[in-house]
């Protein structure tokens, strides 16, 4: 019949693209195999090019033009074309190379990144940093391995200006693959709230975080288009709990929080041992339980957003906008949002998320980097385009700010905006273009910080602490398994106690308990404290 | 002997040279976007670095598979993908036929035009922007739904808290945004119907349910088979996006709704291990491959003319 004949001619054809199939991945395979000891031979190359400049810097040779292209994270500012074309200009005349900039944005960050750097095709650095996969990325071979000569070569500027404890922390196995900022940022956690609502409720002045339940309670009864805290799912999320946890008790931070998201392992951030504890062991558990019955008392009060899980956004935002009684960011991203409450008339106040010691842990200089990636056809041009970019006064200052007298100009010593443009409709607003490693210590202060911002900024440098594992980053190879299993637990069975959304508090711990220790706890612990006793011992 | 085969087959090809050039485009897709990829598999077995490609890096075993295992929860969320995705496809077969019955039996054809559009138009609309429209009608805070009941003085609900609801949400959702697709295959296989046996059977006397019943169903099943067996083809694979906007990182919901796919997602999006998410894909793919094997062989048996293969 007629579907017989159908039937028999799909069969011939599924027989075609089985033989078909086979022989292009056959090409497939000879083509990596080709790729990759191309990549063998080139690395062998660079190690000898690197024995011959490493005696002296002036056989750099530049004689063929280059271009370079280079990954930054967030949203490519609209003046990005013109920025890179004067600083095109300049790479031109001064290393005979010009650069190419795509971005990842944040939403296909998690999706891009790793993508990008596996498809390896015309990549010569990336940003990268602790928080965005550069230990993973590291322990995948995405990286070229770097070494003190060719950074001193390279790049004498930036070598010159970075600590050596930088390059300690960017160590993955005894290797340096990234080059981290010489100057970390000064950064603590902030909040923002309604000074001329908490005065016009006759609420107690706020002064840290402990003293802000009646402010909450105030806006929850008198306010009703606003909600007290109104966080959301993705970068809010733990704030009100961890604000509370640390306040109330110690420092407590996740060893893990920056590589998979979490794990249950934490220590205490002020504690200069680094002693790593379960998070439900009995010895902190109450600690959490106490910041736990705060959080859970807002929630039902209604001092909290009821579904901050499917709520995209975020407080600083609604903030903004009058909808939110805290704003929560640090004291970098902060800034855009007070100047916003003095244009809309509000008196506000900042508050720091700190311990009860009153410290903030210490950004780590691998907190903001560029990685040259593994394929890079020239390294060592990278390195030179970045040391001019990082560390030389005029490169640095386009591409953090762009082009003199069409995005800012200089007025009293301080970067301010040419008449006529306002903040919003600058086409390469400051710290927007991504380029966040570049030496901060050189820009000019900006002319729109007010007195008091300029001040918070100086309350920030003192609050902040040195913290023992800023700069850790684990080695997952041995325990992959036991980290992928281990955040889907946190999420699932800790994220609900910091949300107060839990009904009781003791039985959710215990459950947690008993799920951590069932997705391979104690095989992570064991090997997180050998990792952290050999980290401690090497920075040392 | 050999060139009587070799024969055969190419003149095969040049005999339906037409056809076979129109079947080009599509066997190039599938070889592109099907069968080369396929080799990727070997992932799922390998500990992947990027500097020796797939086909270079060291083999590990069955190690990239323990994490799926491990955590306990393989069995619970391959159990939802299942209950899911089997609700979701009788759901939309379901609605798909009596969306493309009625609207056929529609004589009004402005009315008709109207009606198909509208029920298309959920298609077009991203889980992103379902799940914020989801998100400000029923949201505790200020959502409409709870406003309206709080102006009413009636006590507010939370459905984010409580995953009975989404046992019914989420099929309702997933009927509402792919019936109008749905209804247009059927549609097009009812208007391929011979008209002469509706003409014969208005003549005999058979009213418009009578039709439906012994016509147009009876002759629609082969179409049904066979779009039944291709949904039952990725009935593993979860509908990660409308799980991942609407349900998101939602802990008190995670034990009703949480799928193969959103659980791989949340274990690896910090690790970033090809690896190990190709062991996941890995795993699911087989599991299709044996149930719809299983499938078509019932239908074998049952009715041998419609399976697959």
């Amino acid at each position: 019949m007629h579907a017989k004949k159908i039937a028999r001619s799909l069969c011939l054809s599924l027989a075609i693209f089985m033989t078909l199939a086979t022989g292009l991945t056959g090409c497939g395979g000879s083509k990596s195999a080709g790729e990759s000891t191309a990549a063998a031979s080139a690395s062998v190359s660079t190690g000898t090019a690197n024995d011959s400049t490493a005696a002296g810097a002036s056989k750099i040779d530049t004689s063929n033009e280059v271009e370079l292209t280079g990954y930054l994270l967030g949203d490519r500012p609209q003046g990005m074309d013109a920025v890179l074309e004067k600083l095109n200009e300049k790479l031109l005349k001064d290393i005979n190379a010009t650069l190419k900039i795509n971005y990842i944005g944040w939403g296909d960050l998690q999706a891009k990144y790793p993508l990008v750097l596996a498809s390896g095709d015309n990549v010569d650095w990336i940003f990268t940093a602790n928080w965005a996969y550069y230990g993973q990325e590291a322990a995948k071979g995405a990286f070229y391995e770097l070494n003190d000569d060719m950074v001193r070569t390279y790049m004498p500027k930036h070598y010159a200006a970075t600590d050596a404890r930088a390059w300690k922390e960017a160590y993955i196995n005894g290797k340096i693959f990234m080059v981290p900022t010489a100057t970390p940022d000064k950064k603590v956690d902030e909040c923002i709230i309604r000074e001329d609502l908490r005065k016009k409720y006759n609420v107690p002045e706020v002064n840290s975080w402990k003293d802000i339940e009646p402010y909450l309670e105030a806006i929850k009864k008198n306010e009703p288009g606003m909600i007290p805290l109104n966080i959301d799912s993705a970068i809010d999320i733990g704030r009100p709990f961890n604000y509370t946890l640390k306040a109330e008790s110690k420092g407590y931070t996740d060893l893990l929080a920056a590589t998979s998201g979490g794990s249950g392992i934490v220590y205490d951030s002020d504690d200069p041992n680094g002693t790593l504890i379960k998070m439900t062991d009995p010895s902190v558990v109450n600690d959490y339980k106490v910041a736990a019955k705060v959080i859970k008392g807002w929630y039902d009060k209604g001092y909290l957003n009821r579904n901050a899980y499917s709520n995209k956004v975020r407080s600083k935002d609604s903030f903004e906008q009058g909808k939110s009684g805290v704003a929560f960011g640090n004291t970098v991203d902060i800034q855009s949002t007070l100047t916003k409450a003095q244009s809309m008339g509000w008196e506000t106040k900042v508050i720091s998320g700190l311990t009860a010691k009153g410290t903030y842990p210490q950004d780590s200089y691998i907190n903001n980097g560029f990685a040259v990636t593994a394929k890079s056809k020239n390294p060592e041009r990278t390195l030179m385009a970045m040391d001019l970019i990082m560390e030389d006064v005029e490169y640095n200052q386009i591409a953090y700010y762009g082009i003199e007298g069409v995005n800012f100009v200089v007025k009293d010593g301080k970067i301010a905006l040419p008449d006529g443009l306002t903040a919003d409709k600058n086409t390469y607003p400051p710290d927007a273009s991504g380029f966040w490693f570049t030496n901060k210590d050189l820009l000019k202060t900006q002319a729109a910080w007010s007195d008091e911002y300029v001040q918070l900024r100086e309350d920030a440098k003192k609050k902040v602490a040195p913290c023992v594992y800023a700069a850790f980053t684990p080695n997952t190879d041995k325990v992959k398994t036991e980290v992928a299993s281990l955040n889907p637990v946190i999420v699932q069975y800790f994220n609900p106690i910091n949300l107060g959304m839990v009904k009781d508090i003791d039985a959710a711990f215990d459950t947690l308990d008993k799920k951590l220790t069932a997705a391979g706890f104690e095989k992570l612990f064991a090997e997180m404290k050998t990792q952290t006793d050999a980290y401690k011992t090497s920075m040392n | 002997m050999k060139s009587r085969i070799n024969g055969g087959f190419f003149s095969e090809i040049y005999k339906n040279k037409v056809l076979y050039l129109m079947f080009l485009p599509v066997a190039l897709y599938f070889i592109i976007f099907a069968y080369v990829p396929m080799g990727g598999i070997i992932l799922a077995f390998k500990e992947f670095n990027i500097r020796d490609g797939i086909l270079f890096s060291p083999w590990n075993g069955i190690e990239n598979f323990r994490f799926f295992f491990a955590s306990g929860k393989a069995w619970q969320v391959t159990k939802n993908t299942l209950e899911y995705n089997v609700v979701f496809l009788a759901c939309y077969t379901f609605f798909s036929i009596l969306t493309a019955i009625m609207i056929s039996e529609i004589s009004n054809k402005w009315f008709k035009k109207i009606a198909q559009s509208f029920m298309f138009l959920p298609y077009f609309i991203s889980w992103v922007v379902v799940a914020a429209f989801i998100y400000n009608f029923f949201n505790y805070d200020y959502g409409l739904v709870n406003t309206l009941i709080k102006n009413v003085g009636g006590q507010p609900i939370d459905i984010y808290a409580e995953p009975a609801n989404w046992v019914i949400l989420l099929p309702v959702l997933y009927v509402w945004k792919w019936v109008g697709f749905g209804s247009v295959l059927y549609l097009a296989a009812i208007m391929g119907i011979d008209q002469e046996c509706y003409e014969a059977a208005t003549i005999d006397g058979a009213n418009m349910f009578q039709k439906i019943t012994k016509i147009t169903l009876p002759l629609l099943r082969p179409t049904i088979i066979v779009l039944v067996l291709m949904g039952v083809g990725r009935i593993l694979r979860g509908e990660f996006d409308m799980f991942y906007n609407i349900i998101g990182n939602n802990g008190i919901l995670m034990d009703a709704t949480d799928i193969i796919d959103t659980l791989v997602f949340r274990s690896l999006m910090g690790t970033q291990d090809f690896g190990m998410a190709s062991a996941a894909g890995f795993y699911q793919s087989v599991l299709c491959f044996v149930i719809i094997l299983i499938v078509n062989g019932v239908v074998r048996k049952v009715d041998n003319e419609n399976a697959l293969f």
